[in-house]
């Protein structure tokens, strides 16, 4: 049984999995990280299952002192983590004495940083998820983010240091986040159809700007307004999906992200495919997107493409000694 | 208005499809709904996350890599046509003790006005029906309510609250609700009950079921702050009677 003490939360940190799936019903929201490539990529590079809970780290990291030895992963946007004061590499597994303290900045590029611990935090699992949802009180640490001065357990499962594999991912399959104008794929609705032909081509036709009012329930955005069929702002409330771009009456889009809302009233123009919901999870105030139609196949060939990735990882990686 | 001929079908994204079989509010496509939804729950499709109602959809989360969009419509399809209506004969009624006006309901004055009666009076009249829960979302144990009558229709306020507590009975529209937690909203914040909807200290932390009728009883800020206080030591039981419909 291993740990970490936090010196200091960071900005917005906490635990996250790949969410809470099956409680909807209730009004639970879904959760989970945000950036689901990086957390995947993260537990793969410890030897974890795809799914294991992570630390989610927004705009700044924590500072953490280890109180024991541990195998790691920092992936995600480019905090300039350091081991005790010496930099260290993320997309690599990296070892960690006892007593050690590492220190993530603040994000260089891209907004969000995961970081993931050989057998995962021992945290409990809330109606199957170890997600974090700080509007609900539930999940990850207390139901809340992660605070100077708190202790959190992890499952150290590994006694035979020989058999811990070190890996580094491949540069060109890192993603890069430092492009201020992002290329974002969707598919087409639901309920686009509420839109003008004249509001749909804005839409695809124009850049949106990343708003300062972003966070995990969702991205507003700033640009030209789409304009809506007459009345057509609202509709009977029904159920929502992560990635969709709903635009309320004001004609201003909001995309959804991990903890949207379960149910919702307003026309989604478009859903983003959800290959490319890392693109925002990564996305910064300032940042422009420019939508792409692409259709439901093609979106699910992307998913299958990813799921191959992941499949055959070891494939994309430098296997270190 | 009323139930389709034949069920529409959208994709909502990659990974889910929703199932639209009306266009209004009604008890009727209600019912649908609840037999469609738990017909495919308990049928278990390999491949499916998860499955969610709503006032006229059932809305189905899956995973492509495992299940094709296809194979997800054809069952849905088939589901809606060997489902049954949910049985209509039995459900809970129950009864949720509200503090009405005040601080407890800062905007009970201001739909008095708008319906030109007195706030006893909407309180008279709000706490004479029965609120079908038609489902619960947005936010955990929050129900969908809907049955408010015609008088009392209210639109949503312009200016949105910037927070109302938990605990909070609002209306909007033609509709109820019931808050679990703070929220901003832009709904009629009418009055406020010391039950929690939504207790995550909880093993089962959501109270509300969908089918659920509730009533909404008066009383007074004393008996408001001994319930809270009893709730808050997990001593209170609600009143809950089994409700047979007409």
């Amino acid at each position: 049984m291993g740990g970490l003490l936090f010196k200091d939360g960071g900005y917005f940190t906490t635990i996250q999995d790949l969410g809470r799936w099956g409680s909807q019903s209730q009004g639970f929201c879904i959760s989970g990280a945000m950036d689901h490539f990086a957390l995947r990529v993260a537990n793969l590079l410890v030897g974890n299952s795809l799914g294991e809970a992570c630390l989610e780290m927004t705009f700044k990291g924590a500072e953490i002192q280890f109180i024991e030895n541990n195998i790691i992963s920092v992936t995600g946007a480019d905090m300039l983590p350091e081991i005790n004061h010496t930099p260290i590499q993320q997309w690599k597994t990296i070892s960690i004495n006892s007593g050690d303290i590492l220190t993530i900045k603040s994000a260089q590029s891209g907004l969000k940083t995961y970081l993931s611990i050989k057998g995962g935090f021992d945290v409990p699992i809330v109606l199957g998820s170890k997600s974090t949802t700080p509007r609900e009180r539930i999940g990850g640490f207390k139901g809340r983010t992660i605070r100077k001065g708190d202790t959190i357990k992890t499952n150290n499962n590994f006694n035979n240091q020989m058999e811990i594999k070190y890996f580094q991912l491949k540069d060109k399959y890192i993603p890069k986040y430092d492009s201020k104008i992002k290329k974002v794929r969707v598919i087409d609705g639901p309920y686009s159809e509420n839109f003008t032909k004249k509001g749909i081509r804005t839409f695809y036709d124009s850049l949106f700007l990343v708003s300062i009012d972003i966070d995990r329930t969702g991205y507003r955005l700033e640009g030209p307004l789409i304009e809506h069929k007459i009345d057509a702002g609202r509709l009977i409330s029904g159920a929502m999906v992560t990635g969709a771009i709903q635009v309320p009456g004001s004609g201003k889009p909001i995309i959804l992200t991990a903890e949207r809302r379960t149910h919702g009233g307003y026309p989604a123009i478009g859903t983003i495919a959800t290959v490319d919901l890392p693109i925002i999870a990564q996305s910064k105030p300032g940042d422009k997107f420019k939508f792409e139609l692409i259709d439901l196949t093609k979106a699910q060939d992307l998913l299958k493409q990813e799921d191959n990735f992941f499949k055959s990882f070891y494939a994309y990686v430098e296997i270190l000694i | 208005m009323g139930v389709y001929q034949e069920p529409r079908f959208l994709y909502a994204g990659d990974s889910c499809v929703f199932m639209e079989i009306g266009d209004e509010i009604s008890i009727k496509i209600h019912k649908k709904v609840k037999g469609i939804f738990n017909y495919l729950r308990e049928k278990k499709i390999t491949g499916v996350k998860e499955i969610t109602p709503a006032y006229r959809s059932i809305n189905v989360y899956y995973d492509p890599l495992k299940i094709a969009t296809k194979e997800v419509i054809s069952q849905l399809k088939k589901a809606e046509k060997v489902a049954k209506e949910a049985p209509t004969i039995t459900s809970r009624r129950i009864f949720i003790p509200t503090v009405f006006g005040a601080e407890y309901g800062p905007d009970l004055e201001d739909v008095a006005q708008q319906h030109s009666l007195k706030p006893s009076e909407v309180v008279d009249i709000f706490t004479l029906y029965d609120y079908l829960n038609y489902f619960n979302g947005f936010m955990p144990g929050k129900p969908y309510l809907g049955g408010l009558p015609k008088i009392l229709e209210t639109p949503r306020k312009k200016v949105p609250r910037f927070n109302v507590k938990g605990g909070a009975v609002v209306i909007y529209g033609r509709q109820v609700a019931l808050f679990g937690l703070p929220e901003p909203t832009g709904t009629n914040w009418i009055g406020c009950s010391p039950i929690r909807v939504y207790d995550p200290r909880k093993k089962e932390p959501v109270f509300l079921k969908m089918g659920d009728y509730l009533r909404f009883i008066p009383i007074s800020e004393d008996e408001f702050l001994r319930i809270e206080k009893k709730v808050e030591e997990q001593t209170y039981k609600i009143k809950t009677e089994i409700f047979r419909e007409k």
